[in-house]
């Protein structure tokens, strides 16, 4: 369980540190490891926070007086920006402070957790955990998720293939007991027999055919969304992209929720169809999400002035005008669990990458629109 | 036991490609008349105007989940036999069934045709025997009420 723990704390780019009441770091993860200069996790084990932060002094107490504070109170601190300077490095960088107690230290005293955002210091190489890897994240819980539905999905297929091979099985074991008869009455009542075991054989062959192709086609999107870490592209029809993903979705929408699509002519784009695809899946997703009862989501493509685009419009509860600014912010989610506000974060460097960018218009208690534009033609470069 | 009549078996199942192949298979081995439904409530107003002995329901479905449907079904026909079909190999719900809603069997997908129908065979017995219970209770009954009118008579009669 522990080590499970320890490999989760790694995957967070944010510089978290566990201290003891007395400042001694009790735990670190690599990117906080990799912020103090220092080679491995284990090695600030067991030193003293204040000697390893390269901070100036005054900043290092005055951080100390902020944790003895959060032991005593047992309140968490968080705030915007602190600036603090790097003594090694002779630069400034701000980063964002959330200081809490966790209840877990031996005789009941109190351990303290720091976790630490660098918000902005003009130098990438400080960044352990770059968006790149924030990614990975993202997809892997996005992936598990559309596994645990998808096997579902890929049951009811599977299960009535199963049945009717077998059903095939015993239809033709009793088909070859009726030739074993002379008479010509038994022959006629064959016969019979005969052609009704063959309008089961044939149905259930129909129903095999459907479906293996569903599983087929199921099998296919999953492809399609795993092949996300190919940087390759190539030309896409629009159109079988946003396919394939409406068949990943469609455990979670069913008879709720219907999709309404509109295609217009769309010309091929240049993409990498893993990653189009995860941002077509992170609208959808959000938008099923946001439609409580019954609903419906409209999926419609077209170009206009030269840029094509993709617009999903869910009947859902819509965004408040406050949230608006901040959806595509890094972090920023309202979803009660699971949520890493990562989801649009990425979508909208995926498009922007590609030249393009993605509108939203919301209205409360009507629904929300996602509108994502890209320039047609050949990506240039 | 009474002559084995044909008994009515109602499937119920959102799924064409599930409907159509538990359909074919219990055609197939017995000679039972099934109807098959894609909507529990498509089955409900059926079962308005049928005698049904078995029904098969599967648990998620749009309309109204599996439970909730064979709950109504046990309200409007207490006799029928109850069998949930399950997607999920979540045991939870079956149990859940099988306490709350009091069902005969739980069936988990993909499922063996010969468990299908050992289930459907016990499942169909036990109806015919409470049936056939039923009718000797009532047949008792009756007797004992002829007894009794009998014997009020002969009482009657001598006083």
């Amino acid at each position: 369980m522990e080590e499970t723990y320890k490999i989760l704390l790694d995957r967070i780019s944010s510089f978290t540190v566990l201290v003891n009441y007395k400042g001694v770091i009790l735990h670190c993860n690599k990117a906080f490891a990799t912020f103090v200069d220092l080679r491995s996790a284990d090695e600030a084990v067991s030193k003293n926070l204040t000697d390893v932060l390269p901070f100036s002094t005054e900043e290092v107490h005055a951080l100390k007086d902020v944790i003895q504070s959060v032991a005593v109170s047992n309140k968490a601190v968080a705030d915007a920006a602190v600036e603090y300077h790097l003594h090694r490095q002779e630069k400034t960088i701000q980063l964002v402070r959330k200081i809490f107690p966790v209840p877990m230290g031996q005789g009941g005293s109190r351990n303290i957790c720091l976790v630490f955002e660098i918000l902005s210091d003009g130098n990438p190489g400080l960044i352990c955990g770059t968006e790149e890897s924030l990614g990975e994240i993202e997809k892997k819980v996005a992936l598990g998720n559309l596994l645990r539905g998808f096997s579902h999905e890929v049951k009811t297929p599977l299960s009535a293939i199963f049945c009717n091979l077998d059903l095939m099985a015993r239809c033709i074991k009793k088909l070859g007991g009726l030739f074993s008869g002379e008479e010509e009455e038994r022959f006629l009542a064959a016969h019979k027999e005969i052609s009704k075991q063959m309008d089961i054989l044939n149905e259930s062959m129909e129903v095999n055919q459907i479906a293996g192709k569903q599983v087929m086609q199921r099998i296919q999107s999953l492809k399609e969304i795993v092949g996300v870490d190919e940087e390759r592209e190539s030309e896409l029809d629009l159109k079988e992209v946003l396919d394939s993903a409406i068949v990943l979705i469609h455990h979670l929408t069913r008879d709720r929720i219907q999709i309404r699509l509109d295609y217009g002519d769309t010309p091929n784009i240049t993409a990498n169809s893993g990653k189009l695809s995860q941002v077509f899946l992170n609208i959808l997703i959000n938008a099923i999400e946001a439609i409580h009862e019954k609903g419906a989501i409209t999926i419609s493509t077209g170009l206009k002035n030269e840029q094509v685009f993709v617009s999903i419009t869910d009947t859902g509860e819509g965004i408040p005008p406050e949230h608006l600014k901040q959806l595509f912010n890094q972090g920023f989610t309202t979803k009660k669990c699971g949520g890493t506000g990562l989801g649009l974060f990425i979508s909208n460097n995926i498009i922007r990458e590609r030249g393009g960018h993605i509108e939203v218009e919301s209205r409360l208690e009507e629904g929300t629109t996602f509108r994502i534009v890209f320039p047609a033609g050949k990506k240039t470069g | 036991m009474s002559e084995p009549a044909k008994l009515v078996i109602f499937i119920v199942d959102d799924e064409e490609t599930i409907l159509t192949s538990l359909k074919n298979v219990l055609s197939f081995e017995t000679d039972h008349e099934i109807h098959t439904f894609l909507s529990p409530l498509e089955a409900l107003t059926k079962g308005e105007e049928l005698e049904i002995d078995m029904v098969i329901s599967d648990y998620m479905m749009p309309d109204m989940d599996g439970l909730e449907y064979l709950l109504k079904v046990k309200e409007i026909k207490p006799d029928a036999i109850r069998i949930l079909l399950t997607g999920y190999a979540d045991k939870e719900n079956a149990i859940k069934a099988i306490n709350e809603v009091g069902i005969y069997q739980y069936i988990e997908k993909p499922w063996n045709n010969d468990d299908l129908l050992l289930i459907v065979k016990n499942g169909l017995e036990k109806r015919l025997l409470i049936r056939d219970l039923k009718e000797k209770i009532d047949e008792l009954e009756n007797a004992f009420a002829d007894l009794r009118g009998i014997r009020s008579k002969i009482l009657k009669a001598f006083v």
